[in-house]
C-alpha cells in the first residue's frame, strides 16, 4: 500500500505528469466555463437556429420532390443541432491563440457544422418519406459522427495544431 | 518579433502533417463505418447490451432504495408527478461512443500494443461514464423532469467529448508517435 502511494506521487511529481494533468485541470475548467455561456446563449437563440436547419433542409429535399414539415423538423433539430455549443466551447477553451483565429475558425466550423446538420437533416425527411431503413442508418450514422467526432475534428484542422495540443514528453506538443 | 517556421523543413513538416491527418481521417471513418455496419447487422448484440445496461442501472437504483419496474429495457418510475417511463435505447448504451473512441484510437499512429492499452482502458472507461450519466438522468427524470432534456441532451454531448478528448490526450502523452514525424521533418 506503501508503495503504491510513493508510485502515485512520483507520477505527479514527475514534472512531464504534472504539466499535462495541470493542462487537462484547466482545459476542463475553461471548457465548462464556455460551455455554460454558450448553452445559455442556446437556450435564447436555439429555436432560431433550429428553424435556420430546417429552412436550410427545404432546397435539398427540393430536390428529391419532398418538402420539410417544419413542426417535425424542429422536434428533430433540437436535438441535432447542440453541436456548434460543443465546438464553441472547445474553441473557447484553447488558449494562447489569438481572438481573430479563433473567430475565424470558429465561423468556419459553425459553417461546416450547419451544412453537416442540413444533410442529416435531410437524410432523416428523405428516409421518411422513401419509408427506408438504409437511408434512417445513414442519418443515424452522420447524426453520431457530426455530434461527437465533427466538433473535434473541426477544433484539431481549424485551430493552430501545437495550440490544442497538451504539452508532450519533450514539453513541447 | 517571431519567425515563422519558414524554409524547407517547415514546409515538410506541413506536408508530412497533411499526409498523416489524411491517413487518420481515412482510416478513422474506415473503422467506424465498418463497426457500425457490423452493429447494425448484429442487431441482437445491441439489444443484449441494452438489456445489460438496464439491469445495471436497476441494480444502482435498487440500491439507492428507489421505487420502479423494469419491463425488458424500459423503466416506469412511480414519481411525485406522476408515472414517468424511460427506455434504454441503443444510444443509450454508450456503444456508438464507444466505437467513436475504438475509431479514433484505431486510425491514430501509434503501436499495436499502445492502441490495445487506449483500447483496454478507454472501454470500461466510457461504460462507468455512461452508466453515472444513465443513473443520474433517471434521477433527474424522477425528481426534475424539467432539467431530463438539458441532461439527457446536451450534457451527454459535451460531456461525451470533452471526456473522450482527454482520454486521448491521456493516451497520446504515453503512446502516439507524433516524434516520428518530427524527426522526419528535420532530416529531410
Amino acid at each position: 500500500m506503501k508503495g503504491r502511494a510513493v508510485k502515485i506521487k512520483g507520477y505527479f511529481r514527475n514534472t512531464e505528469n504534472a504539466g499535462i494533468g495541470r493542462w487537462i485541470l484547466v482545459f476542463i475548467v475553461r471548457f465548462t466555463a464556455a460551455s455554460l455561456l454558450f448553452f445559455i446563449l442556446y437556450i435564447l437563440g436555439g429555436s432560431y437556429y433550429a428553424k435556420l436547419i430546417a429552412y436550410g433542409s427545404k432546397p435539398v429535399l427540393a430536390v428529391f420532390s419532398h418538402d420539410v414539415i417544419v413542426e417535425k423538423a424542429m422536434n428533430v433539430t433540437e436535438d441535432i443541432a447542440i453541436n456548434p455549443v460543443v465546438f464553441f466551447s472547445l474553441v473557447a477553451a484553447a488558449s494562447g491563440i489569438r481572438l481573430k483565429r479563433k473567430l475565424q475558425a470558429a465561423a468556419l466550423g459553425f459553417l461546416i457544422l450547419s451544412a453537416a446538420n442540413i444533410l442529416t437533416l435531410s437524410t432523416a425527411f428523405l428516409s421518411f418519406y422513401e419509408n427506408s431503413e438504409t437511408l434512417w442508418s445513414g442519418a443515424e450514422f452522420l447524426n453520431l459522427t457530426i455530434n461527437f467526432f465533427l466538433p473535434i475534428l473541426l477544433w484539431f484542422a481549424l485551430l493552430p495544431l501545437e495550440k490544442v495540443l497538451p504539452p508532450g514528453p519533450s514539453g513541447k506538443p | 518579433m517571431k519567425s515563422k517556421p519558414s524554409g524547407k523543413r517547415g514546409s515538410e513538416k506541413k506536408r508530412i502533417f497533411r499526409r498523416e491527418f489524411s491517413l487518420f481521417i481515412f482510416s478513422f471513418f474506415s473503422i467506424w463505418i465498418l463497426l457500425y455496419i457490423l452493429f447494425r447487422m448484429n442487431p441482437s448484440i445491441t439489444s443484449s447490451l441494452q438489456n445489460i445496461v438496464s439491469k445495471e442501472i436497476a441494480f444502482f437504483l435498487r440500491l439507492m432504495r428507489y421505487d420502479f419496474d423494469l419491463k425488458g429495457s424500459v423503466f416506469i418510475f412511480q414519481t411525485s408527478h406522476g408515472i414517468e417511463k424511460m427506455s434504454v435505447i441503443a444510444e443509450c448504451t454508450g456503444l456508438y461512443t464507444t466505437m467513436i473512441f475504438m475509431s479514433i484510437i484505431g486510425a491514430f499512429p501509434a503501436g499495436i500494443s499502445g492502441k490495445l492499452i487506449g483500447i483496454l482502458i478507454g472501454i470500461p472507461a466510457i461504460h462507468i461514464l455512461n452508466m453515472l450519466r444513465m443513473i443520474f438522468i433517471s434521477l433527474i427524470l424522477y425528481h426534475k423532469r424539467s432539467l431530463f432534456d438539458f441532461f439527457h441532451g446536451y450534457l451527454w454531448q459535451a460531456g461525451f467529448v470533452i471526456f473522450m478528448l482527454i482520454l486521448v490526450f491521456l493516451w497520446m502523452n504515453k503512446f502516439a508517435r507524433f516524434e516520428k514525424a518530427e524527426s522526419a521533418g528535420g532530416k529531410k
